[in-house]
């Protein structure tokens, strides 16, 4: 299914090939070739899924309305802060 | 100035209080504003490059103790630090497929050797080593 017609992200999107990140369909591709078989939105919901988990613990923190998380997690300048510590932690067990 | 002075003391031995403003500002015939304005301009100056404690020259000068008007808010450093440990340990709750998917979005490898998705031939791969 298309996306629907007119929409836009209130702040555009995350640059991610500026930082060699790849599309959905790529890492769909990569997670089947290591086994674990999915679709390019599967890939896209996986990913929104781990960004809204990070986003819940910032609603938390700060005591926002849950309403704010969807809000949070498809902002890319969220998603890019978040490109920002996982790239600054890289090596380092989480 | 003077006046106030010689009034407040004056009251303040006849009555045992200090006059209110009103009353001071009546007795030397001047409005309220006027006098405040007169005890704001008589308060002591201060030099910012004065040591804070008399008894010690080598003590620190107000100036150092007294941020300026661009100087961060210690406070926002503090939120920042919090805001990112939080994130770090959210992070760190991501299953792996989500946390892989992430970095896979956002083009961060684990792996010092990404022969995968940066192949090189035999050749280059040989002459690398030759070259080491």
């Amino acid at each position: 299914m298309s996306m629907p017609k007119g929409f836009k992200a209130h702040h555009g999107y995350a640059t991610v090939t500026d930082r060699g990140g790849k599309g959905y369909r790529e890492i769909a591709e990569i997670m089947t070739d290591d086994g674990d078989s999915m679709k390019h939105s599967a890939a896209r919901n996986y990913f929104l899924s781990g960004m809204r988990k990070v986003a819940t613990t910032v609603c938390e923190l700060y005591e926002m309305p849950n309403a704010e998380i969807e809000r949070i997690a498809l902002d890319p300048r969220f998603q890019e802060s978040i490109a920002d510590i996982m790239s600054e932690t890289q090596g380092i067990d989480l | 100035m003077y006046k106030a002075y010689t009034f407040t003391e004056e009251y303040t031995e006849t009555l045992k209080c200090e006059p209110s403003v009103d009353e001071l500002a009546a007795a030397v015939r001047v409005p309220i504003n006027t006098l405040r304005a007169i005890r704001k301009s008589g308060a002591p100056q201060l030099s910012l490059d004065a040591p804070v404690s008399k008894s010690d020259s080598g003590s620190r000068t107000f100036a150092e103790l007294v941020g300026g008007v661009d100087d961060k808010d210690p406070g926002d450093d503090m939120d920042k630090v919090t805001l990112r440990s939080a994130l770090v340990e959210a992070l760190a709750k991501l299953s792996s497929r989500e946390e892989k998917i992430i970095r896979l979005r956002f083009g961060l490898s684990e792996e010092d050797i990404d022969s995968t998705n940066f192949p090189i031939s035999k050749k280059d791969f040989m002459k690398l080593q030759g070259g080491c």
